[in-house]
Order: C-alpha cells, then sequence, then structure tokens
C-alpha cells in the first residue's frame, strides 16, 4: 500500500535527522525547513533522489539584511510540498549551487544571480541569463535598495 | 504623390502583410493573433497575411512593452521594411506599457521607440488586455481607410 501524508512525512524526518534548523508545518500539506547554506546541496540531494521529491521551482528574496533562496520541492503522490529555505547575509551573498545534483535547478538558479545579486558557488554554467545584454554588472532589479529611474 | 506611390499604397490597402513582433508580451495578445488566423476570424480571407520577413511587411504587430534588450531589435526591424509601413501597437502594453510603466526592464513605450526612427511613422494603437480580435480587424481596417 502506497504510504500516506503522515507517513511521507515521518519518512521525511527520518531522513533529514538532525540536519535541519528549523521545522514549520503551516498547513497539513506544507513544510518549511530551514537548513544551513553549508548542508543545502547535500539536503537537496537527499530530498531529490533518497526521499524522491520533484523539484518545482526555486525563489530568491531580499529580506532586509539577508537573503532568502526557497527551493520548492513537491512530492506529488500525497500532495506535499517541501520549501528548503537558507539565507546567507547581503555582504556575503554566496550560496552553494544545488544544480550538481538537481539538474533541473540550472536556469533558476542563473535568474536568481541575475536579479537578486545570489552567487552560487558550484554553479556550471553561470552565465547571465534573463537580463539585457547592455544592463550594467552589479545592479540587482529585485534588490530593495534599487530604485528604478528607467 | 507619384504614380508609383500610388500602387504602393494601392497594394498595401488591398492586402496589408503583417509581420508580427514580440517586444516583451505575455504571449496572451499573441494568443489572439493566432485567433485571428483561424477559421472562426480567418483575416486572411480579407487579404491579410502574415509575413515571414520584416522586408515583405506593410505593417508591424507589435505586441508587449519594449523592454531594453528589444528596445534595438524593433528599431532595426522598422529600419527594414518597405515604407509606407503601419505600425499597430496591439495591446495595453504596446499602446501606454500598462502595469509594467516603472519597471526596470521598461525601455520606453512602442511609439516612441518607433518614432526615433521615423518621426512621421503611422503607429495606430488597439487597446486592450488582450484585444479582441474583432477589435484588431476593426482597427486595422480603419486604420487602412485613413490611408
Amino acid at each position: 500500500m502506497a504510504e500516506d501524508l503522515e507517513q511521507t512525512i515521518q519518512r521525511l524526518k527520518e531522513l533529514a535527522g538532525d540536519v535541519p534548523l528549523g521545522w514549520d508545518r503551516p498547513r497539513p500539506k506544507r513544510v518549511y525547513i530551514a537548513v544551513d547554506k553549508k548542508d543545502a546541496r547535500e539536503f537537496a540531494r537527499m530530498l531529490f533522489e533518497d526521499f524522491g521529491a520533484r523539484f518545482a521551482t526555486a525563489t530568491g528574496t531580499d529580506i532586509g539584511e539577508e537573503l532568502e533562496v526557497v527551493y520548492h520541492f513537491e512530492c506529488d503522490a500525497v500532495g506535499l510540498v517541501i520549501n528548503m529555505r537558507e539565507r546567507t547575509p547581503k555582504g556575503d551573498p554566496v550560496v552553494p549551487s544545488i544544480t550538481p545534483v538537481v539538474p533541473a535547478a540550472d536556469w533558476i538558479e542563473r535568474e536568481m544571480n541575475d536579479l537578486v545579486g545570489i552567487v552560487f558557488d558550484g554553479h556550471p554554467d553561470p552565465r547571465r541569463l534573463i537580463l539585457a545584454d547592455d544592463w550594467p554588472d552589479g545592479v540587482y532589479p529585485l534588490r530593495r535598495d534599487k530604485k528604478n529611474d528607467a | 504623390m507619384s504614380v508609383l506611390d500610388k500602387v504602393k499604397l494601392w497594394g498595401l490597402k488591398k492586402s496589408p502583410w503583417v509581420y508580427h513582433v514580440n517586444t516583451g508580451a505575455c504571449n496572451n495578445c499573441d494568443i489572439e493573433v493566432l485567433e485571428l488566423l483561424t477559421p472562426r476570424f480567418d483575416v486572411e480571407r480579407l487579404g491579410v497575411l502574415l509575413a515571414c520577413s520584416p522586408r515583405h511587411a506593410d505593417a508591424l504587430l507589435v505586441t508587449g512593452i519594449c523592454t531594453r534588450q528589444a528596445r534595438p531589435r524593433l528599431q532595426e526591424i522598422y529600419r527594414q521594411t518597405a515604407k509606407p509601413c503601419l505600425v499597430v501597437c496591439l495591446g495595453a502594453c504596446a499602446c501606454t506599457a500598462g502595469i509594467f510603466h516603472d519597471a526596470w526592464h521598461f525601455a520606453g513605450p512602442v511609439d516612441e521607440v518607433i518614432r526615433e526612427v521615423d518621426p512621421d511613422a503611422k503607429i495606430i494603437y488597439i487597446p486592450g488586455c488582450p484585444p479582441k480580435p474583432e477589435a484588431m480587424i476593426a482597427g486595422i481596417a480603419k486604420a487602412l481607410q485613413d490611408l
């Protein structure tokens, strides 16, 4: 018999062990897991390969003093959405890339690099993706301190 | 107006060939443009053909706000068209920039971008988000009447 939602979450908790910094379940089918950025790649690999979740997308946000990256994984059999979140200070916007273990994260990490200025360490192809060719380097349009003067 | 110009204008009004340029649209207007070609509206019965190259075009159908990346390309496409060439700003974004007016990737309204190349360009506006296919046909028919 296929496992139900609670069994899936139990299995996730066992696989995660004591890696997560925080664990939040605001709704039955939604789990936020905060991880330290040094554990991010290994945790994403665990979610993707061992746990069997599907990588949906990722979001990068400027939350003031820090930048936050949220990777969204989905477990379609039970409709569970797992959000792996990590934070990094603006002065050191480098987080490990998960593209080597989750190839689908390639373009979204390049997009986050373009728009929010998060540098993904270990990304195989960190070229500019969506900004215009003549866009100045080091200006990130979705940072809070960017003023729209165009 | 010389005889040659009269012939050109007659040809344009008889059967306007249209080149479709997406300068950063969300694709909704583009889907409605496709509607024009389906049997329900079938603009080919009115002589409107989608051209494969701007050099064959009598009208540019521009959808979307003009983004920073698309701006020089739109100007280059307009330069390549045979004149006279209508420019049809299709949809709220192309007409007024709409909700993207203050966005970081916005590089000027389509009409201003075109007027930089040709101050006398014939520009028509078909608003809507997206405009109905009937509105597009009516807009182009009206513009052709006024030529």
